[in-house]
C-alpha cells in the first residue's frame, strides 16, 4: 500500500490490493472521476463509502495490439491516449473517445469509467458492442468475461459486481473497420441526442460480417441486428446502406426528454447510421487494418 | 477523517489538512490562498477551475486533492508570473479578451497547456478550439479569445 493510504481514500499499487479492498467493504473505484468527484457530492454513490483510486496500478494502464491483432485496453487508460493513440487505426471506440466532454475530462477521464458509468448516451459504449468487445471483470475470486452487448442492464447500471473491477477492454481481431457518430447541438461539451457505431468486413467487395450499435437509442446502448444482418451478403452501395439504415428504428426505442423528443430522435438515427457505416466503408476501403 | 499531505502548486510546497472528498479547487483556494481557479458549475462543464496537473488541463473541481500527491500543480498564479504565461495574458488584454474576468483564469491555462504542446506558431484554429472547448465565457465572446491565443501562439518561447 502507498503512503497515500489514509482512512477513506486508499490508493493500492498493485491488483491484487486493489481487489482485496474492494472485497473488504463498499467502495468507490475513483479512475477519473470526472463522473464520480460530481456523483459523490451529490449523493448518488454513498459518500460513506471508501475512495479507491486505481491509477496506482500500472496494469490496468495503455493500448497493446498482440501479434494475433486482438486489442487489450487497460481500462484506467485516458480517453485522451485512446482519442490520440497510433497502436490502432481511428475506429469507432477511437471515435466515441475523442467526443466526450472536452480537453480537460478527456485528460482524466478512462474508457473503463465511461463503460462502467453505463450511460445510455455514452459515447464510447456503442463502439465497444460494434466491435464485439469483451469486458473482463476481476475479484478476489477470479476473472470472467462478458461480451459488451451483456454488460449493461439498464441506465447507470451493469452486470458488474461491488466486489468486481473492470479491468482490460478485449477486442477481437478483425480485418473489418469501423465508426462511431453522433447528433448534437454543440461539438463539445454536451451529450449525445443519439449516437451509431458501424462495424463492417469486406471480402472481394463483399460485407461479409457488420454489426450495427445505437447509443441514447434505448435504456442501455443496443446492437441493431437488422440493421447488420441487411448489409450482409450486400455489395454496400448506396440503396443496401440506406436501406439497412433504416431498420435500426426496429431496435431503437428512444425516449422523450431534454436533449430530444423520441419523434425526433427516430428521424436522426438512420441518417446517422447511413453517415456511419459511409465512414466505416471508406475506412475499410482505404486499407484500415486490424 | 482528515489526514495531511503535501500538494505542490506554482514550485512550492504546501502542507495542508485535508479530508478524502477535499477538491483540489477548494485546497487550492482556502488552503493555499491562491484564488485564481474559480468554482463556476461544480460538474466539469465551464472550465473556470482549470489548472495543470504535470502539464495537463484538468477540472480542479473534479479531482481530490489527495490524487495530486507526488504530481506538480500549476495554477494561473504560476504561469502567468513570467514566460510564455505572462505573454499569454498581457495578449488577452491587449485583444480584449478579458469582460468580467471570471472564466479568464481558467482559459490562460487551457492556453498554456496547448503551447507547452505545441511548437510555436503551430497551433492551427481547430488545436486552438478544440483545446478551449471546455471553457465557457458568457460575456467576452469567443473571437477575441481565440485571436489572443493566435497571437500568443506566434510569440517566441
Amino acid at each position: 500500500m502507498s503512503e497515500l493510504d489514509v482512512g477513506g481514500y486508499r490508493r493500492p499499487d498493485n491488483l491484487s490490493e486493489l481487489l482485496t479492498l474492494l472485497d473488504r467493504r463498499p467502495a468507490s473505484v475513483l479512475a477519473g472521476g470526472t463522473d464520480l468527484v460530481v456523483m459523490r457530492a451529490d449523493g448518488t454513490v454513498d459518500r460513506a463509502h471508501d475512495i479507491v483510486d486505481i491509477k496506482g496500478v500500472p496494469d490496468l494502464r495503455g493500448i497493446s495490439l498482440d501479434a494475433d491483432g486482438t486489442l487489450t485496453i487497460g481500462a484506467a487508460t485516458s480517453l485522451r491516449e485512446l482519442a490520440k493513440t497510433t497502436v490502432i487505426p481511428p475506429n469507432a471506440i477511437t471515435d466515441g473517445a475523442a467526443l466526450v466532454g472536452g480537453w480537460q475530462t478527456r485528460a482524466r477521464g478512462t474508457i473503463g469509467g465511461n463503460i462502467c458509468r453505463a450511460s445510455p448516451a455514452g459515447d464510447t459504449l456503442p463502439g465497444v458492442l460494434a466491435a464485439d468487445a469483451q469486458l473482463e471483470l476481476a475479484s478476489t475470486t477470479g476473472t470472467r468475461l462478458v461480451p459488451g452487448h451483456d454488460f449493461f442492464t439498464g441506465p447507470g447500471r451493469t452486470v458488474r459486481e461491488p466486489d468486481e473491477l473492470l479491468t482490460r477492454i478485449i477486442v477481437p481481431a478483425s480485418f473489418g473497420a469501423s465508426a462511431y457518430l453522433r447528433f448534437t447541438y454543440r461539438l463539445a461539451m454536451d451529450l449525445a441526442v443519439v449516437g451509431v457505431a458501424a462495424h463492417l468486413e469486406i471480402e472481394n467487395g463483399r460485407c461479409v460480417a457488420a454489426r450495427v450499435a445505437l447509443g441514447a437509442a434505448a435504456a442501455t446502448p443496443v446492437l441493431a441486428p437488422d440493421a447488420a444482418d441487411a448489409l450482409v451478403g450486400t455489395e454496400l452501395d448506396e440503396a443496401s446502406v440506406e436501406a439497412a439504415a433504416q431498420l435500426v428504428l426496429n431496435t431503437a426505442t428512444p425516449i422523450d426528454d431534454g436533449r430530444g423528443s423520441r419523434a425526433h430522435r427516430r428521424t436522426v438515427l438512420p441518417v446517422l447510421a447511413k453517415r456511419a457505416i459511409g465512414i466505416a466503408l471508406e475506412r475499410a476501403r482505404g486499407g484500415h487494418q486490424r | 477523517m482528515t489526514a495531511r499531505m503535501t500538494l505542490r502548486v506554482n514550485g512550492s510546497d504546501h502542507d495542508i489538512a485535508v479530508a478524502p472528498d477535499t477538491l483540489l479547487l477548494d485546497a487550492l483556494r482556502y488552503e493555499c490562498g491562491l484564488t485564481g481557479a474559480k468554482l463556476g458549475c461544480g460538474t466539469g462543464d465551464c472550465g473556470a477551475c482549470t489548472v495543470t496537473v504535470d502539464g495537463e488541463a484538468v477540472n480542479s473541481c473534479l479531482m481530490y486533492v489527495l490524487e495530486c500527491e507526488g504530481h506538480s500543480v500549476e495554477t494561473v498564479e504560476g504561469v502567468t508570473a513570467g514566460g510564455i504565461g505572462a505573454i499569454v495574458a498581457e495578449e488577452f488584454v491587449k485583444a480584449d479578451a478579458v469582460q468580467c474576468g471570471f472564466c479568464s483564469p481558467g482559459i490562460i491555462m487551457s492556453t498554456c497547456a496547448l503551447l507547452a504542446r505545441t511548437e510555436p506558431g503551430a497551433a492551427t484554429d481547430e488545436d486552438i478550439k478544440e483545446a478551449l472547448a471546455g471553457n465557457l465565457c458568457r460575456c467576452t465572446g469567443y473571437l477575441p479569445i481565440l485571436d489572443a491565443v493566435r497571437r500568443a501562439s506566434g510569440a517566441p518561447r
